[in-house]
């Protein structure tokens, strides 16, 4: 069973991606960890259109020869 | 140089300069020591340079005045004062990339492969120019100040090379080096009313500059002009092929639709493109063409871009201290991916280079504008993917590309076009624009003489 104070806690995505930038020698505030974390993910999602978008057109192609 | 008869006779082209070396008035040591007069008296308002080669020049030039003399130049560049972004190493002097991380490094032992190529057909080094931090961070976050517009000095010259394309703006030299990773040459050049070059991927050596993403890096020149610019062309990458096009067979491409479609664009630079097109529809064949798939540049550069870079600082990171805030922001989205993001945006890249390579079958030089915007106030930031969004596509394709002058907006401030050709046709797209900046209105043409005579 959880403490009251364990529950209030919010939460943090356990990516490790502060402590990769830690180790990387940046000191960040969690703030500014955040907003890295927000970046990343906007950016692995432009990435994953990115793919779909050369899959489309690698399909167009092969059509195109066909 | 006079509105009336053009760039012809700009004392800051080197066909010209040399001609009138040999000719001996003025000599070398005339232009190297009007240079550092008007930078000694108008430098402390525009922060263009951060180190100055003044006695060392002023010996360099009273050797290319005697060369001359005794009609043996050195090569053809002999005795033109050229200036050089403090990214690339020159023998004697730190390079800082105006970082406090790198100001305290010890003098470089030789120069970069450029900068020695220069010295060696003859260009007299004045010193060196400031930049945004090691090329992409804030330019007042280093130990140097940033760079004013000479056009107007509380405006922003844009960067990262804002130092070598306002020197050059303000008739301080007659060229200087720079290096493009996402527009760094081609935006300061066309917010400040010059030609900026950023040549074939490869085609110039980087050894001896601080890089930032050693895949999207390039060596460049800026200077007056397109025809300007040839004469470096020759000295930096004398096996490149110069075959002389016949211009009425040029066809040329406007990705119109892919222009009208970027948020806050200014219209200015809308009628700008338009009237361009007019003029160039009088000289080439003129097409449209769509490049959809330009979309997906921003994601792609971002990625490649800020995890090289973060690669190449990672050392000084751990070490120790020093970068400004933009660039730590900048190094740690970079430190944030992993490989399979820089992998799909190589993927990415790849796909990019194939499509302009297709689109690029039935055209032979597209032109676009440089940037969206002419120069806003000094203390303006725009967001990465604002100001590149029409230059960085070829860095990522590797293709040769120049801005050059092609008007004003309504408040006179300068606007740049952009000619990009394929990889290798380097001459071609310089002498396209080249015939195209030929044409430019003389009142264009008087703004720009009058922004010389102001730092004379």
């Amino acid at each position: 069973m959880k403490s009251a104070g364990e529950s209030a806690r919010p939460a943090v995505p356990d990516d490790g991606l502060a402590c990769r930038l830690a180790e990387a020698g940046f000191q960040l505030s969690e703030h500014d960890v955040e907003i890295i974390r927000a970046d990343r993910a906007s950016v692995k999602q432009r990435l994953q259109d990115l793919q779909s978008a050369l899959v489309a057109d690698f399909a167009a192609d092969a059509e195109g020869v066909r | 140089m006079s509105a009336d008869s053009g760039w012809e006779d700009d004392w800051r082209n080197p066909a010209f300069l040399t001609r009138a070396y040999e000719h001996g008035a003025p000599s070398p040591v005339d232009i190297a020591e009007g240079c550092l007069a008007r930078i000694a008296r108008h430098d402390a308002a525009l922060h263009t340079f951060t180190v100055l080669r003044s006695p060392e020049a002023q010996g360099e030039a009273a050797q290319s005045a005697t060369r001359y003399r005794e009609t043996r130049p050195a090569g053809p560049l002999d005795g033109v004062p050229i200036a050089v972004k403090d990214m690339f190493d020159v023998a004697g002097m730190a390079t800082c990339g105006n970082s406090f991380a790198f100001v305290q490094d010890s003098p470089a032992p030789h120069d970069a492969a450029v900068v020695h190529a220069l010295r060696a057909a003859g260009a007299i080094i004045l010193g060196k120019t400031t930049l945004y931090e090691l090329g992409t961070g804030d330019p007042d976050e280093g130990p140097f100040p940033a760079a004013r517009n000479p056009w107007d000095s509380t405006l922003a010259t844009g960067g990262s090379s804002s130092g070598s394309a306002a020197a050059v703006a303000a008739g301080f030299c007659a060229a200087a080096l720079g290096t493009d990773t996402g527009g760094s040459i081609r935006i300061p050049a066309a917010l400040c009313g010059v030609a900026g070059f950023k040549p074939s991927a490869g085609l110039l050596s980087a050894e001896g500059i601080i890089p930032l993403s050693w895949t999207l890096d390039h060596v460049g020149v800026i200077a007056p002009t397109a025809s300007a610019v040839v004469s470096f062309l020759h000295v930096l990458a004398p096996n490149l092929k110069a075959p002389r096009w016949p211009l009425r067979d040029i066809r040329i491409a406007v990705p119109a639709l892919f222009v009208h479609e970027t948020p806050d664009l200014s219209p200015d630079i809308v009628g700008n493109y338009g009237d361009s097109i007019a003029l160039l529809r009088g000289m080439f064949s003129v097409t449209e063409t769509s490049l959809a798939f330009l979309q997906h540049v921003p994601v792609i550069g971002e990625v490649i871009a800020r995890a090289e870079a973060y690669t190449v600082h990672e050392p000084r990171l751990r070490a120790r201290r020093g970068f400004g805030k933009a660039l730590l922001g900048y190094l740690a989205r970079g430190a944030a991916y992993d490989a399979a993001d820089y992998i799909k945006a190589a993927r990415g890249r790849a796909g990019i280079r194939d499509r302009m390579a297709q689109a690029m079958a039935d055209f032979d030089i597209l032109v676009l504008p440089t940037v969206s915007n002419t120069a806003g106030p000094a203390d303006s930031r725009l967001s990465d993917a604002h100001k590149t969004r029409f230059t960085r596509p070829f860095n990522i394709t590797g293709q040769p590309a120049v801005t050059v002058l092609s008007g004003v907006d309504r408040l006179g401030r300068p606007i740049g076009m952009q000619f990009v050709g394929r990889c290798g046709e380097d001459h071609l797209v310089l002498q396209v624009a080249g015939a195209f900046e030929a044409r430019i209105q003389t009142d264009t043409l008087g703004r720009s003489l009058a922004v010389l005579n102001r730092y004379a």
